[in-house]
């Protein structure tokens, strides 16, 4: 089934939750909402349950508009961070609930069946008579997720589903969330603010920031393109630069820079990655920016070298491989020369 | 062997706590079953078990258990209410609902009776549909109710402060209607509360003096509660009548004392182990 | 809860009117109404009586109540009852709150127990005990004649049976607060080089004090208020053994209605600056489980 979010937007008194939000999700699809604290990814998604009200705009279930319809009808399977799992009841009751609540309740042998083959499915078989208090964090969400998976839902909706877990489980409990999604092909929407988690398991990524869609995007584009500075900034590591802007067009020190696409920009704001910056001991023929380096920390896969720029001390950060680091053979306070493999210009600043 | 401690005064006020709580309480009430310990079981046995002592453990017990439980009933819903929903005054509200801790008995008492007599405000309705609610087992039932009324709050009004509105939610996604989660989700974790504060409404209701009194009427064999049997015997100098009097209801009020402490373990438990 | 300060927006979604998933408001309102039409009958109309019957034959009449020297002889020995009673009773929480929160001693719990029996005893009772140990017929009554002391149908009764009631309201409210908020900062204190007496007066007392007002605060208003121990103790001897709570019986019993009404009035009045104490402390310094 395919869902549809049109114009939503939410306040709760003075605070925008979300501010005109569109977004379509295919039939079928994995899609992550991923944002910091306070964007509004939770709200959108508890908004698409019908966990909670819009103040405007409309949701739609394969073109059908379902805003007003009540939570209970909407047929979505709902997963929240901390399970909400009902505590009183085994495992096999919890599975159960949404199959005996029904008006037109299956029999007896037809829950048991349902309850089995999802406990084979999330893998949990034989813990069907414990309670939620004698099994793990890993084990409760599997079974929030069963739960949920029993209604047969129509899309499978996902809060933050792995944040209260360490960081082990996590992992796991990720690359399992893709296996189910690829054996069920129930549409998947998923909140985290964790970019790792994002970017592995889903297959569209939904940035979100203040309220407001920042980029959508499969995972590579949003990695590599990112369209706005809050993006870049939000999946890995980066550093900011100054860029000069006059006449002659935009550049990082003596490193010239594609010059703005809209006329009459006047300032700009260069984002680089750690791993996309290359260090050498000489100019090299290229344009270079002259650094000092002020810091190496080099246990680890690659090295990290902290450095200022000697024209205005700004500082950044490169990463770079050992074996280039062990050639270079830098140490603290020696100049070098920094070459970016990849720079992204936005404009203020 | 002496135990290592870092903060000081512990033999000060252990002492201090026994000697006041031997003195004050512990001995006094000792001296009720040592008293009786002198009687024969024969004597005591027609002092505890007369027609007249027996008429009055059936109203106290019957209307302390009705009034208990209008209390649940409606203690869960006043809780549910403050709780839960929003309204002008609801503070007031919330503040008034310990008024019968702070209304001293006596006073609650002749109110209640000016109320529920004959000629009062809710006394003079009841009267022409052949209702009498003063001087009557029903009066009775009025007053345990009104003393009964802040225990069953109290005690449920935090549980359902504390309860999840993640797992409401879950039973909703799951498709259940408002009714089946109250049954099935909130219900299950309620009734702990719930139970401890029918027992210690129970409790306070068979004990209760000041507020049933005045509108009990106080007739023998029919509207004479426990407690005013034992004042009854001692202005007539049976000390030992009303003590083994005494005696029973003590045994009834430490085994509710201790069933109302085990529920509060039991409660406490369930709300810290799913934390 | 972690999960709320993570993200400001959860709390206001469960409850509210605007919550989807909220009774329907017709079911809400008939709710609300029917608890505070429950309330207002068991609640709200004994406390307005009280007024309206001491007022029924207006504002000189209910004057008239308090020209009696009995009825300030009432009032007097409520006041020096609840003045023994709520002192005591508060060195002894004190006592009781630091040794059981501050140290490990085995039959902590039955302690704990035993603090709370005067609550699971009735009034009467609470009364008898006292007639048993020093009343005429008592353990001690005969020694006592002997020296001209007297404890029963005396004030020392009163005291007495009020100090008993009133036992349990000072400790109960120190203990919980003091049991959650552990011995670290006194352990500091006393690490600091402290004293015994400067880690109570400087560090314990107060981060306890607002529980500590609220115990006696409800102690009080049942030292004053108490009616059925001390009624046994009492004798009823006008002008010399009568609480105000007596005194509005004995009016009562004698049909001078508006008279015990307006007694009862001072008593309700008591009631309601309880409760508005009360749930000030509770709002503002507690935040009560």
């Amino acid at each position: 089934m395919s869902i549809e979010a049109r114009n939503i937007s939410r306040h709760f008194g003075a605070f925008t939750a979300l501010d005109d939000i569109n977004l379509k999700i295919g039939t079928g699809e994995l899609v992550s909402l991923l944002g910091p604290s306070g964007s509004g990814k939770t709200t959108l998604l508890r908004i698409i349950a019908g966990l909670e009200r819009s103040d405007t705009g409309s949701v739609l279930f394969n073109g059908e508009d379902a805003t007003l319809l009540p939570v209970r009808e909407r047929q979505v399977g709902f997963v929240f961070q901390h399970y909400a799992l009902f505590r009183h009841m085994s495992v096999f009751k919890n599975i159960a609930f949404g199959l005996n609540v029904r008006s037109e309740r299956p029999s007896k042998a037809a829950i048991r069946d349902k309850v089995r083959s999802l406990l084979s499915l999330v893998q949990l078989e034989g813990l069907e008579e414990r309670y939620p208090n004698q099994l793990s964090g890993g084990q409760r969400q599997r079974v929030a997720l069963a739960r949920a998976l029993a209604i047969d839902p129509k899309v499978l909706l996902l809060d933050e589903p792995f944040g209260a877990l360490d960081a082990r489980v996590r992992h796991e409990l990720r690359r399992w969330l893709r296996q189910i999604h690829q054996s069920l092909h129930i549409t998947t929407l998923f909140v985290t603010h964790d970019q790792d988690e994002a970017l592995e398991v889903a297959d569209r990524v939904v940035v979100m920031n203040q309220a407001r869609i920042e980029q959508i995007g499969s995972p590579e584009e949003i990695y590599d393109h990112p369209r706005t500075p809050f993006v870049h900034e939000f999946l890995g590591k980066s550093n900011t630069l100054s860029v000069k802007v006059d006449s002659g067009g935009a550049s990082v020190g003596a490193i010239a820079l594609p010059p703005p696409a809209a006329g009459g920009v006047h300032s700009l704001t260069a984002y680089v990655r750690p791993h996309q910056i290359g260090l050498s001991r000489v100019p090299n023929g290229t344009p270079v920016l002259p650094v000092k380096v002020t810091h190496i920390h080099a246990a680890g896969s690659s090295a990290r070298v902290d450095l200022i720029r000697i024209d205005n001390g700004e500082e950044l950060a490169a990463e770079i491989s050992r074996e280039d680091f062990e050639q270079l053979a830098l140490t603290v306070g020696e100049e070098a020369f920094a070459r970016f493999k990849k720079i992204q210009v936005y404009p203020g600043g | 062997m002496a135990k290592f401690r870092v903060l000081p005064g512990f033999g000060l006020s252990l002492g201090y706590t026994l000697l006041y709580l031997g003195l004050i309480v512990l001995i006094p009430l000792s001296a009720t079953f040592l008293k009786t310990a002198g009687m024969s079981w024969a004597d005591f046995l027609a002092a505890v078990a007369s027609p007249r002592v027996m008429a009055s453990y059936r109203l106290s017990f019957g209307a302390s258990f009705i009034a208990a439980a209008i209390n649940t009933a409606a203690g869960l819903l006043v809780a549910w209410v403050l709780v839960r929903y929003s309204f002008p005054g609801k503070k007031v509200v919330d503040s008034l609902v310990d008024l019968p801790f702070a209304l001293p008995t006596a006073v609650a008492g002749i109110a209640l009776t000016a109320i529920y007599a004959p000629n009062g405000w809710i006394g003079s309705l009841l009267m022409p549909l052949g209702i009498k609610s003063a001087f009557s087992p029903f009066g009775v039932i009025i007053a345990m109710t009104f003393i009964g009324l802040p225990f069953v709050v109290r005690t449920v009004q935090p549980v359902l402060e504390d309860l999840d509105p993640e797992v409401e939610q879950a039973a909703a996604t799951l498709g259940a209607n408002r009714l089946t989660t109250f049954i099935y989700v909130i219900f299950p974790e309620i009734w702990p509360a719930l139970l401890t504060g029918f027992a210690m409404a129970f409790a306070r209701a068979i004990g209760e003096y000041g507020s049933v009194v005045f509108i009990a009427g106080n007739m023998p064999m029919k509207t004479e509660i426990t407690p005013l049997l034992i004042i009854t015997k001692l202005e007539q100098y049976d000390f030992r009548g009303a003590t083994a009097i005494a005696v029973v209801m003590l045994v009834v009020s430490f085994i509710l004392l201790l069933g109302i402490n085990l529920l509060q373990r039991f409660t406490t438990r369930r709300r810290n182990a799913f934390a | 809860m972690p999960r709320q300060l993570q993200n400001p927006v959860r709390p206001a979604v469960a409850r509210g009117a605007a919550s989807p998933l909220a009774e329907p408001a017709w079911v809400r309102w008939l709710l609300i109404a029917a608890a505070l039409g429950f309330l207002a009958l068991f609640l709200g109309l004994p406390l307005a009586a009280v007024f309206i019957e001491a007022f029924r034959k207006g504002v000189s009449t209910y004057l008239a109540a308090f020209e009696d020297p009995d009825a300030w002889a009432a009032i007097k020995l409520t006041l020096l009852t609840a003045g023994i009673a709520v002192p005591l009773n508060l060195v002894f929480g004190l006592a009781a709150a630091w040794c059981i929160t501050k140290f490990d001693f085995r039959g902590k719990s039955l302690l704990i127990t035993f603090i709370d029996l005067p609550f699971a005893v009735s009034p009467v009772i609470s009364g008898l005990i006292y007639v048993l140990l020093f009343g005429a017929q008592g353990w001690f009554g005969p020694w006592l004649a002997a020296h001209d002391i007297k404890i029963i149908f005396a004030v020392p009764g009163i005291v007495l049976a009020s100090i008993f009631v009133t036992f349990p309201f000072v400790a109960r409210e120190l203990i919980p607060l003091m049991q959650s908020q552990g011995s670290d900062e006194e352990e500091a204190a006393v690490s600091l080089g402290a004293t015994g007496w400067q880690t109570f007066w400087h560090v314990t007392l107060p981060n306890v004090r607002w529980a500590l007002l609220y115990g006696v605060i409800l102690c009080n208003a049942r030292a004053m208020g108490e009616f059925g121990a001390v009624s046994v103790v009492s004798g009823h001897i006008r002008g010399k053994t009568n609480t105000l709570p007596l005194h509005v019986e004995i009016l009562y019993n004698e049909y001078n209605f508006v008279a015990a009404f307006a007694c009862a009035s001072l008593l309700a009045f008591l009631a309601i600056v309880t409760l508005v104490l009360k749930s000030i402390i509770e709002g503002r310094h507690l935040s009560k489980p």
